[in-house]
């Protein structure tokens, strides 16, 4: 049967626990998807990479059957990593939470490259240093 | 259930500082919606038909957050819009920030997918016919009557369809089973209609052992009994056949105690293991078992095996 995609869904979660709440079944659902089938599917891939939350664009084809690639966490999720904290500052601009060095920005800019719109690292830097400012972390 | 929706639009820049904002806020995932994410996949070579209308015009962001409706729920919608607003102090471009809130109702979509679940043949005679459609079995089919709710085991996915080929095959009359895992209970339901005398399945969770137990007496089956356990804790007694239908490592930490609940002679079959983590359930299981036969479909494998002679 040829393969029609009828819906293309982004959704990002925690890494092996996928329930049929929201977000999934919010997404899903109303596509016909297979909410269970997906979420042992992605429980199973993510399995390895626990703690981390990951990004899935799934591909549903008109038969209601469906794909997905995974893709680099995202950049705040690595920022909190890096930084060795549990959440961003309520009020980044006077209360800061944490530090990360200037190595660190690149490395975090360099793991989220393919998925960020440029082959550009300093861009990517300058994107990814604005989220970690925007969450009270500084780079030092 | 029923669950607040915050919804913000803004720019492909903003993306993950607005997710980060969001998880700040206890989100449990989003659902984003980039137009770029969609081009970027229109690209690759998955699909035979593209449909134009699904590639949309602009640069603007969706990212969607779930809460349950809580007291403090309007001072995160305050805290949010605030939050994002500050992001342009660090040099994020925001673009045209809109935030909107709605309610969704966990019937609207939980039961969409029911209108494409359809009766499903599966093996040679095994038959699945959701509650809620017609089905004149031909003669020699064994048909299934099921309901799978939210719990796992549709029949339609490739580590369930699998099992059910196996075990159409070695089922003997009178055998006593037992489903590891058993989710919607297909399995179990499955085994004793093939035959078997008398079928115990479990599972961990709660929610799916009510469901098994529904589907169960939907078939007007006496003979399968369902309860709770974590993989063989709860179960006594021995067994011809075991079937585990779960995961790479819920059958890894299950090898162990599967020989002193097998029968001489008897069958254990090992699904869901993705073959990424294939050669780590083999070497694990070789420490006890023999592999016999194997099925495998997509990138799903499916393992019969028996006592190492």
């Amino acid at each position: 049967m040829a393969k029609k995609v009828a819906a293309v869904v982004k959704i990002q979660l925690p890494a092996g626990k996928a329930t049929p709440a929201p977000p999934v079944g919010t997404a899903l659902g109303p596509h016909g998807v297979n909410i269970m089938a997906f979420c042992k599917e992605f429980n199973e891939r993510t399995a390895k990479d626990a703690g981390l939350i990951i990004p899935v664009v799934i591909t549903i084809y008109s038969d209601r059957s469906f794909s997905f690639i995974t893709k680099t966490p995202p950049a705040s999720v690595l920022l909190k990593k890096a930084a060795g904290i549990e959440s961003g500052s309520p009020q980044p601009n006077k209360q800061k939470v944490g530090k990360i060095t200037k190595q660190q920005l690149r490395e975090i800019a360099e793991i989220k490259m393919r998925d960020l719109n440029t082959t550009d690292i300093e861009a990517a830097m300058r994107m990814i240093a604005g989220t970690a400012r925007s969450m009270g972390i500084e780079i030092v | 259930m029923k669950w607040l929706e915050i919804q913000v639009t803004t720019s492909q820049e903003a993306e993950e500082a607005v997710t980060g904002i969001l998880y700040d806020l206890g989100a449990g995932g989003v659902v984003i919606k980039n137009p770029n994410d969609v081009k970027e996949l229109a690209q690759t070579s998955e699909w035979d038909y593209f449909d134009p209308s699904l590639l949309e015009e602009g640069e603007e962001v969706k990212i969607s957050a779930y809460f349950p409706i809580t007291a403090d729920i309007t001072d995160k919608v305050t805290f949010l819009k605030e939050r994002i607003l500050e992001l342009k102090s660090f040099g994020i471009n925001v673009g045209n920030v809109k935030v909107e809130v709605s309610e969704v109702d966990e019937e609207d979509w939980a039961d969409s997918w029911k209108q494409y679940y359809k009766p499903l043949k599966v093996g040679k005679r095994i038959v699945i016919r959701p509650l809620w459609e017609e089905y004149s079995p031909k003669e020699g089919e064994i048909v299934i009557d099921l309901d799978p709710g939210m719990a796992f085991g549709t029949g339609t996915h490739e580590t369930t369809k699998m099992c059910l080929e196996f075990l159409e095959d070695i089922i003997k009359s009178g055998a006593v089973v037992f489903d590891v895992g058993c989710g919607s209970g297909i399995l179990s339901i499955a085994a004793s209609k093939l035959g078997a005398s008398r079928v115990y399945g479990a599972d961990v969770d709660e929610m799916a052992v009510k469901i098994a137990r529904e589907n169960v007496k939907l078939n007007g089956l006496e003979n399968v009994e369902i309860f709770q356990s974590d993989l063989l804790k709860n179960f006594r007694g021995k067994a011809d056949v075991i079937v585990a239908n779960i995961i790479a490592d819920a059958i890894i930490r299950l090898i162990p105690d599967v020989l002193p609940h097998l029968k001489e002679e008897g069958l254990f079959l090992a699904s869901g293991i993705i073959k990424d983590r294939f050669e780590e359930v083999k070497e694990r299981a070789e420490e006890f078992f023999e592999i016999i036969d194997m099925k495998e479909e997509k990138e799903w494998l499916s393992i019969l095996m028996k006592e190492k002679g």
